[in-house]
């Protein structure tokens, strides 16, 4: 029920500059995760990219619906100016990358372990789900940022997984996109 | 007074359990830790995260391999495992690491027992307050030995091989 999540009024919105956070990526370099720093500025700058939100490593719908349908399709979403796919959830390196080798990602994905949900904070990307045990925790959502800029954000304003979290959605945005140009 | 003055005091030998809010299980019951574990013997093993290598490779699979070894000498009916993360993170990591169930893992996520007992320590490098690592045995609720790791996460009193060696 809607009164068990208490989400942000305000979202970060279409135009907007991504804001400045460190952020630990773990990331697939010589067959295994490995963990680095790097602030969300120099993440993003001169690409175009994916940016997934998800509530948590190993729940039900982030690990059988939500993200193996972009690692699968994670090819496709990359092909013609993308350059990268990231999703980010509050939890630390060691339960992502454990949660990467369980979905084998490889290195569709580059992952942001928001433990201390500080760059979710700076999104303004936040839920609480203590009523679910979980606590504060990413919305799911998606966004397409070019260069640091928020260009399309599809946010399901809680934990819920609808068809605007499918990687169809995504597909036809970056569709557009590319049109545009 | 002084029971606001405990409050602020860790944990120690011949304190009753915390009755903390935690969560066991997947779909996650609510149960008071006091309440649950409070009849009869029992260890309680804490760690500061559920993949992180130290708990994965030593802390854990200790008390997997010296789970009988543990019933029989201390006399203990379940054997317990109190981590801040949330149940699913810990079912994943049960269900790979002690296929057999024979650890019953405890989701303290929003470290109310990490808070109440003061077994606590700060990681940056995991986000923040976790569970110190440290072993207990209570009876009854009330803790009748007790082992924290010096610095809140080394791997030496808190082993199932140091309990089955020093008591």
């Amino acid at each position: 029920s809607k009164s068990l999540f208490n989400v942000s009024k305000r979202y970060i919105s279409v135009g907007e500059t991504i804001p400045h956070a460190n952020l630990k990526l773990v990331e697939w370099k010589n067959g295994e995760y490995a963990t680095t720093v790097l602030d969300s500025h120099s993440a993003f700058a001169n690409q175009r990219v994916i940016l997934i939100g998800y509530p948590g490593a190993f729940t039900p719908s982030c690990e059988n619906v939500h993200l193996p349908e972009y690692i699968k399709r994670a090819a496709e979403l990359k092909a013609d100016g993308t350059d990268k796919i990231f999703a980010m959830s509050v939890n630390d390196p060691f339960v992502v990358g454990a949660f990467a080798k369980k979905l084998e990602a490889g290195d569709a994905i580059t992952w942001i372990a928001d433990g201390n949900g500080e760059f979710t904070k700076a999104l303004d990307a936040g839920v609480d789900l203590s009523g679910a045990a979980l606590g504060y925790r990413s919305r799911r959502f998606t966004m397409i940022i070019e260069n640091k800029k928020v260009v399309e954000f599809n946010d399901e304003k809680g934990p819920q997984m609808t068809d605007l979290s499918r990687v169809v959605s995504v597909l036809t945005q970056l569709g557009k996109l590319k049109k545009k140009k | 007074m002084r029971s606001t003055l405990r409050l602020m005091q860790k944990l120690k030998v011949g304190d009753k359990l915390p009755a903390a809010n935690v969560h066991i299980g997947v779909p996650p019951v609510a149960v008071n830790f006091a309440e649950k574990f409070g009849k009869g013997r029992v260890l309680v093993f804490g760690v500061p995260g559920a993949f992180t290598p130290g708990c994965t490779k030593t802390h854990l699979p200790g008390y997997v391999k010296d789970s009988a070894k543990i019933r029989a000498k201390f006399g203990v009916n379940e054997i317990v495992c109190i981590a801040v993360n949330d149940v699913f993170v810990l079912e994943a990591w049960s269900m790979k690491y002690d296929p057999k169930q024979t650890v019953t893992m405890v989701s303290d996520a929003v470290a109310d027992f990490a808070t109440k007992s003061g077994l606590k320590v700060d990681l940056p490098v995991l986000g923040g307050i976790r569970s110190s690592r440290f072993a207990l045995i209570a009876e009854d609720g009330v803790v009748k030995n007790l082992f924290e790791e010096p610095d809140g996460k080394g791997l030496s009193c808190s082993l199932s091989e140091s309990l089955l060696a020093k008591l």
